[in-house]
């Protein structure tokens, strides 16, 4: 071969290096194949930087902030404009749209581009498989679109928490989400079961004010909460807080509540104080500085969190074991119940069957008596608001009460709320006062406000430390009777067995003798008058209306005597009484001599020798009347001869009822030696004459 | 004889290196841009009146540049071209390519729908051109070229997906070339081709590259009064010309450097000479003049 042949090869065989040893390699050094530079451009070998047309936006890919020889999203571009495959919706629409900032979540090993933020390659890779393949995703993503597994990879923190909007959970098939709406496995949810991040159409209500629309595709029977007071953007427009958002839009969700990243549970929009625990949601707003102000929570109603339900509440949503809230009365998002009477306007005020309640208090009184089972009872007593004098009531004050609303305020307890001293009285008297019902106890009521000794700890009222006694130390108004439990819805005239007493008096005087034990010893004597339907002491004492305020003694007509225990006894010792065998034929003492009672002489206690003037008993100067002597309530001053050995058993001078034997009397301080020849014919005008 | 043999190839070889070193620059100067709330439009085409018509169809919608300078819109009645991609004024009429929905619409000005000509064989149309009495359609779907008679009949259709010579990998833009030649963008073959109006005698005018006289991303292409063939490259941002046996004639240069657009894709020359192109990143239209 000549030299000139052998430069002829030499020049020829540069000219071609060039283009002969251009090739491409990954950045591993590895040569690959032509195809892989259709998108990795820069993986050309050699090319000359004085004819090279890579634009400037070729500046390489971070992963994790490294450089990355990956493609940017122009080149995606250059297929995805139309021409090899559509995705300008993709690249026009502005969910999760490139250039987003990543402050918000935390990338793992996923490409951004040279200024740190997303672009189409931090999801997206064609070198996923098609999702036809084995270990495919559609659409080329780089993790799995089920489980929102690509969206967790860098929003991990927006599905922890009841704080965030929960994922993977059911939902109803009654939802009216887009057909085009993504799923999870068997209908649960997903992140992108809202966030369509590349949807063909806008998206609506993830962002700006129609949120609220997005929520009610499934939440729809929250939207009741509509130009309710809870409807922040109703109730509270034009207002503004601190503690949440404007409530000047038309997006009633977000007023409270958050999808992302809330204050507290429930992804709730404000702040709320810690320690209120669950009840904090709404005692944030109902307290005395909350936008809730005009209906604040009064810690003085019907308690709550201390209490734990011992029972399934199905009615409402409890089980037991959960803390009785403020949830567990009230809906937040449905004003009315069942929603028959859709609210027009904001701030309209409550009533038994709205306010929020899950459960009206109607004629059934179905709220209260989801717990309190045991008084539903009441409903048809004469205590039932369905009665006509109730109604007459209500339709004269213009008001509306259910069956326990009536007496009891939820939020506003009217017993403790009373400024009087004994509040049950005060409630009582509402209906029993003389004016608006018949069975009022307006006149010689046996004794309240007194501190009591009870064997079964009945209630009262409490004050200065003291438990003293009101209508609740006897009577349960939710219970008409125990003995006779169909109660009437008539105005019955009750008994010993009825009557909402709180223990039974009949047949024997249960109740009375709660309080009054030294009392018992009458039953079985000639004085225990136990009847069908009256007790032993019943027939004596009439706790309301009665004679007398002392004694509450009974009525007893025209019987014959001076004084009232004169009456009294002689109601039944008189010839057309119960008591005619054992008339009493003189009893008179004058009354113009005044005697000094055994607590005036300093002698002793008053029952000893018990005096009494026209008005009742006298603790200092009074005459001799029946009581005196005589203690009705025992056959014998000595217990061992207290009970009778026959009906009808003849007393003596150690029974009788007698009160004391003769030497403790004071008789002798007048009568002298004829003491006793006067006290034992005290009741024969003629012989008690002789001395 | 052996020897001379290998000469003439190296010779050869060589020819394309001395080629590169002589190509020229193309001054162009920037005549104006227009926005008209484009949302990636993709193609345009003009007609003798000086019309140019830009194709948006993300707005479902024509924008009309008027020779005068007024932009008016034409929406499309009864009918929809949203995702459509090329657009083509063909013998005094207003063609569309409706690229998803598998047909040509011929749209009047007054935006109604003359005439609907469905495609077979779920053509995707990336871009309709004029051939003779015939019409050409590339397809993105079938990776082919489909050919209709003036009936609109389907007459013959030629290629294949591959990368030999007369196959295809997303064949895009096209244009009617010098020397009743069809110049054909094979995308992502990263070539330009020609072919004879019956789909014979194919001839790569640009070859694979990124760099002066290669292509990377071929899409709008357009002749100007010198029969120059003017390649976007929607990649590189590049506008460079080529003649029809292949030569590199020039890069469109403004101010000492090359144009780099923002992913240019359709490209109209007027009778002025001026380049009209389609900046689909940018959604916008921008006007030069080549010197």
């Amino acid at each position: 071969m000549s030299t000139t042949k052998r430069l002829v090869l030499v020049f020829a065989s540069l000219s071609l290096f060039s283009t002969f040893t251009f090739g491409q390699h990954n950045p591993d050094g590895r040569k690959v194949s032509l195809d892989c530079v259709t998108c990795h451009v820069s993986w050309h070998d050699n090319i000359d930087a004085e004819k090279s047309l890579l634009p400037e936006i070729d500046a390489p890919i971070q992963i994790q902030g490294m450089p990355a020889l990956i493609p940017t999203a122009a080149m995606c571009f250059t297929c995805h404009d139309g021409t090899v495959k559509d995705s300008r919706q993709t690249f026009a629409s502005s969910n999760h749209q490139m250039d987003m900032d990543v402050k918000h979540a935390s990338i793992q090993d996923l490409p951004l581009d040279k200024d740190g933020k997303i672009y189409c390659g931090t999801c997206h890779t064609p070198h996923s498989l098609k999702p036809t393949r084995n270990g495919g995703l559609a659409p080329f993503l780089r993790m799995e679109k089920m489980n929102s597994a690509i969206c967790l990879d860098c929003h991990s923190n927006q599905a922890k928490s009841h704080k965030n909007h929960p994922i993977k959970v059911k939902v109803s098939p009654d939802n009216t989400m887009p057909e085009s709406t993504f799923w999870g496995k068997d209908g649960t949810m997903e992140c992108m079961t809202c966030h369509p991040i590349h949807g063909t159409e806008s998206v609506v209500g993830v962002t700006g004010n129609d949120r609220s629309e997005l929520c009610s595709s499934c939440h729809e029977t929250y939207f009741n909460i509509k130009l309710t007071d809870h409807d922040l953007t109703s109730s509270l427009e034009n207002k503004s807080s601190d503690i949440g958002p404007d409530f000047g839009g038309h997006d009633p969700c977000a007023a409270c509540h958050v999808s992302h990243d809330g204050q507290a549970e429930h992804m709730w929009a404000m702040e709320i104080d810690p320690k209120a625990g669950e009840n904090g949601y709404c005692i944030g707003c109902h307290s005395d500085t909350g936008l809730g102000q005009e209906k604040t929570f009064s810690h003085t109603g019907h308690p709550v969190s201390k209490i734990k339900l011992r029972k399934n509440i199905p009615a409402l949503g409890i089980k037991a074991g959960d803390k009785l809230l403020c949830k567990s009365c009230h809906d937040p998002h449905q004003w009315e119940f069942s929603n028959k009477h859709a609210v027009n306007a904001s701030n309209e005020e409550g009533t038994e069957y709205t306010s929020f309640l899950r459960l009206p208090d109607d004629a059934q009184g179905q709220l209260c008596v989801s717990c309190h089972s045991g008084q539903s009872s009441m409903f048809n007593s004469d205590h039932s608001v369905t009665r006509e004098g109730f109604q007459q009531l209500f339709r004269e004050s213009n008001t509306l009460n259910g069956q326990c609303t009536v007496c009891h305020g939820a939020h506003t307890d009217a017993l403790q709320g009373s400024t009087e001293d004994d509040p049950y009285t005060v409630l009582c008297m509402r209906c029993h006062d003389g004016q608006h019902f018949a069975t009022s106890v307006v006149h010689n009521n046996h004794p309240i406000g007194v501190p009591f000794e009870s064997k079964s700890n009945l209630h009262g009222y409490r004050k200065d430390g003291q438990t003293l006694l009101s209508c609740n130390t006897c009577h349960d108004p939710h219970k008409w009777g125990k003995t006779v439990e169909k109660s009437q819805t008539v105005d019955l005239n009750g008994d010993d067995r009825n009557s909402f007493l709180t223990i039974s008096n009949w047949p024997e005087p249960k109740l009375c003798l709660d309080c009054h034990p030294e009392q018992e010893s009458i039953l079985n004597t000639d004085h225990d008058l136990t009847e069908a339907d009256r007790s032993a002491c019943s027939l004596c004492h009439a706790p309301h209306n009665a004679e007398t305020e002392y004694g509450i003694l009974a009525k007893w007509g025209d019987a014959p005597g001076a004084s009232f225990n004169e009456k009294h006894c002689f109601s039944c010792h008189s010839e057309a009484g119960s008591a005619s065998a054992k008339l009493v034929e003189g009893y008179s003492h004058p009354r113009e001599f005044g005697i000094l009672t055994p607590p005036a002489r300093g002698t002793g206690d008053w029952l000893d020798f018990p005096l009494f003037t026209e008005a009742g008993p006298s603790m200092t100067v009074g005459h001799i009347d029946c009581f005196t002597c005589h203690n009705p309530h025992s056959w014998s001053y000595k217990p061992k001869f207290q009970e009778l050995s026959s009906e009808n058993e003849e007393g003596n001078d150690l029974t009788s009822f007698l009160r004391n034997p003769s030497q403790l009397t004071l008789c002798t301080d007048c009568h002298g030696e004829s003491t006793l020849w006067k006290y034992n014919y005290y009741h024969d005008p003629v012989k008690r004459k002789r001395y | 004889m052996r020897f001379k043999k290998l000469l003439i190839v190296v010779l050869a070889a060589s020819f394309g290196l001395v080629q590169s070193l002589i190509a020229q620059e193309v001054n162009f100067s920037h005549v104006r841009t227009l926005e008209a709330d484009f949302n990636f439009p993709t193609d345009l085409c003009g007609n003798d009146r000086g019309d140019v018509f830009v194709l948006d169809g993300m707005n479902d919608r024509v924008v009309q540049l008027k020779a005068s300078g007024e932009v008016v819109e034409i929406k499309p009645q009864r009918e929809t071209i949203y995702k459509a991609v090329g657009i083509a004024w063909i013998n005094g009429n207003l063609w569309i390519a409706d690229t998803p929905r598998s047909r040509l619409l011929k749209m009047e000005m007054n935006g109604r729908v003359s005439q609907v000509v469905p495609l077979d064989h779920q053509t995707e149309p990336v871009d309709v051109t004029d051939m003779g009495d015939n019409y050409v359609v590339t397809d993105r779907l079938n990776h082919s070229i489909t050919v209709l008679d003036k009936d609109f009949k389907e007459k013959y259709y030629w290629g294949d997906r591959g990368e030999k010579i007369g196959e295809f990998i997303n064949p895009g833009f096209l244009a009617p070339g010098p020397e009743n030649r069809i110049v054909i963008g094979d995308i992502l073959n990263r070539r330009v081709v020609s072919y004879s109006p019956s789909g014979r005698y194919p001839q790569i005018i640009a070859k694979p590259g990124v760099e002066k006289g290669q292509i990377f991303r071929p899409k709008g292409i357009a002749l100007d009064s010198e029969k120059r063939i003017w390649v976007a490259d929607g990649y590189t941002g590049a506008i460079q010309a080529f003649s029809i046996s292949g030569k590199y004639l020039g890069i469109a240069t403004s101010e000492g450097k090359n144009l780099a657009l923002s992913a240019p894709m359709g490209v109209y020359i007027d009778k002025q000479d001026r380049l009209w192109v389609v900046e689909s990143f940018a959604s916008k239209v921008s006007v030069w003049r080549i010197k």
